[in-house]
């Protein structure tokens, strides 16, 4: 990621924090697609 | 950049959110959307995990290579070896007598203990130079009974003929433990040259061990160690066990609690001198905390040194009674040991030649006048327990005779921690712990710090709390003396004090505060 090294400590625990819960968010997408797929 | 990223995942949200689910093939694609996805922003992940992890390194590689050696367990050694010096103890006290044989006689004991009290007092006699006999026990023919079997038996205490011979001997005399409690105490008199020389070459040892002055050891390292002991490696420490909590130490915050003490704006440069006079402030307070903790033993002492006229001669005269029941306890010992025959208690034939006549009256009824002489003995010993603890009390008040109006208070905790008992009765009435409460008087007693136990006399009835406000008012710190009523509210000064000089540790090293919130944040979130 670019710029990373730039950002102080709060915003570089912010940033892994977004990127957690959006990981969070798409594992959770491909968890009922799969549950979706599988009815169907 | 952050709010670019929200952005990014914003729009692509949005652009799975239009994609298609109605069907299994769509479905299948979407499901591929999402694991491209889920592949990029893992390694976006690991980037920004790589980087948390690379700046925690950085901030630990602040810390010093090596960890001040903590040198309070060889302070507490010296602390512990000071009662040897006591002034006002003897060497009966020195070497713990007085507290093993109270400790037989006041709590509940079992058989293992008494063998295990004999076996320490044989070795503390033999250290002194005094292999004890079975004749140096004849003070009371039951305990003399016992001894005869233990002697025999000394190597193996589990040994059934002893704990056989020692039910027998209970059954006869269950008072057996205070006769073998006088038995012990008469014959320290007996051996107490011994002891004394036991005692000066212990002490010349302790000398050589510590640089000449154990006081001035203890002090001398103490303060070596207070210094050093709260330093980075510590601090740090004590945020990551999770004792402070950085988020009370940002600068605005540290100022709001000195601003609660002095005048921030008249602080200036002179931090470091401000820093010195609230160390000082915290060892005047953390004496004061121990002289209301232990304002009992305070109260009780002084109103035994208001009366220390009425004990002028109460141990010659408590003396001369032991003396005579004393002379009385040993005709009636031996007549047991020439009826039976004894051989290894010297009678003198003077004394066998007196009480033939009774001696052959008695001979056909032995057992019957042994057992007589036995309760005769037995009341004899009872009265002499009381007279002996009587005289523990009488010794211990006449040293208040050596107190002024200008002895301080620090004489008063020296005095009151010299007598076991004395100390065991008073705090145990608080429901305290003995040995603790002796241990920390100890360590208040050799405090380098002291200045008001030292200095408050006996007879001084200055009000201490207005003492310090006013002494601290002199450099510019307020402290209210209604703050100094209770212990509680001391130690809430003590903390804000300890939080300023942790502050300040930060302050003067490579660490940020903010370096300590961002390892304390993440400490729980990463291996």
């Amino acid at each position: 990621m670019d710029n990373i090294k730039d950002l102080s400590y709060d915003e570089l625990l912010e940033v892994y924090k977004i990127i957690e819960d959006y990981l969070k968010f798409l594992t959770g997408e491909l968890q009922n697609a799969s549950e979706q797929g599988e009815a169907k | 950049m952050i709010e670019e990223l929200k952005k990014e995942i914003e729009v692509q949200k949005e652009v799975l959110s239009t994609l298609p689910k109605n069907n299994k093939k769509n479905i299948e694609k979407y499901k591929d959307s999402i694991s491209k996805e889920l592949e990029k922003y893992k390694v976006k992940e690991e980037d920004v995990i790589k980087e948390i992890k690379s700046r925690k390194e950085a901030v630990l590689a602040k810390l010093p290579k090596e960890k001040y050696a903590d040198k309070s367990e060889l302070i507490n050694k010296i602390a512990n070896e000071y009662h040897w010096f006591s002034k006002y103890n003897t060497s009966y006290e020195k070497m713990e007598f007085d507290k093993m044989l109270y400790i037989m006689s006041k709590d509940k004991v079992t058989y293992e203990d008494v063998n295990k009290t004999i076996s320490s007092v044989l070795s503390m006699y033999k250290e002194a130079g005094v292999n004890l006999q079975l004749s140096d026990f004849s003070y009371s023919p039951v305990f003399y009974e016992y001894m005869k079997i233990f002697l025999q038996n000394k190597d193996d205490l589990n040994n059934r003929t002893l704990r056989e011979a020692f039910e027998k001997l209970y059954w006869k005399e269950s008072n057996i433990i205070t006769h073998m409690e006088l038995t012990f105490k008469t014959l320290y008199y007996k051996y107490q040259s011994n002891f004394d020389k036991f005692l000066a070459l212990k002490q010349q040892k302790l000398l050589k061990d510590f640089n000449n002055s154990l006081i001035k050891q203890y002090q001398s390292l103490k303060e070596l160690n207070d210094n050093e002991i709260i330093n980075i490696s510590s601090v740090y420490d004590m945020f990551m066990n999770k004792e402070l909590n950085p988020n009370d130490f940002t600068k605005e915050k540290i100022d709001s609690v000195i601003g609660s003490y002095t005048d921030l704006n008249a602080i200036g440069d002179n931090i470091d001198g401000v820093i010195e006079e609230f160390i000082k402030l915290k060892h005047t307070l953390e004496e004061y905390s121990y002289v209301l903790k232990y304002n009992y033993i305070l109260d009780d002492m002084k109103k035994l040194y208001d009366e220390k006229d009425k004990y002028k001669g109460l141990v010659k005269t408590k003396s001369g009674e032991i003396k005579k029941a004393e002379s009385k306890l040993s005709d009636l010992s031996k007549k047991v040991y020439l009826l039976s025959g004894e051989e290894q208690v010297k009678l003198g034939l003077m004394y066998k030649l007196t009480k033939a006549t009774w001696a052959s009256k008695n001979k056909k009824n032995k057992d019957e006048a042994i057992d007589k002489l036995y309760m005769d003995i037995d009341n004899q010993i009872m009265e002499l327990k009381g007279f002996y603890d009587e005289l523990d009390t009488d010794i211990f008040n006449e040293k208040f005779l050596l107190f002024n109006g200008n002895s301080e208070l620090i004489s008063l905790f020296k005095l009151a921690n010299s007598y076991y008992i004395y100390q065991d009765k008073l705090i145990g009435e608080q429901d305290l712990k003995t040995d603790e409460v002796i241990d920390e008087i100890n360590k208040l007693i050799l405090s380098p710090y002291n200045n008001i136990i030292n200095n408050i006399n006996i007879e001084n009835n200055k009000d201490i709390k207005q003492v310090i406000t006013d002494k601290y008012e002199l450099s510019s710190i307020n402290i209210p003396e209604n703050s100094l009523e209770d212990i509680s509210n001391i130690d809430t000064i003590i903390n804000d004090i300890n939080k300023i000089l942790y502050y300040n540790v930060i302050e003067k090293s490579d660490f940020s505060i903010e370096d300590i919130i961002y390892v304390y944040t993440i400490s729980d979130m990463f291996d």
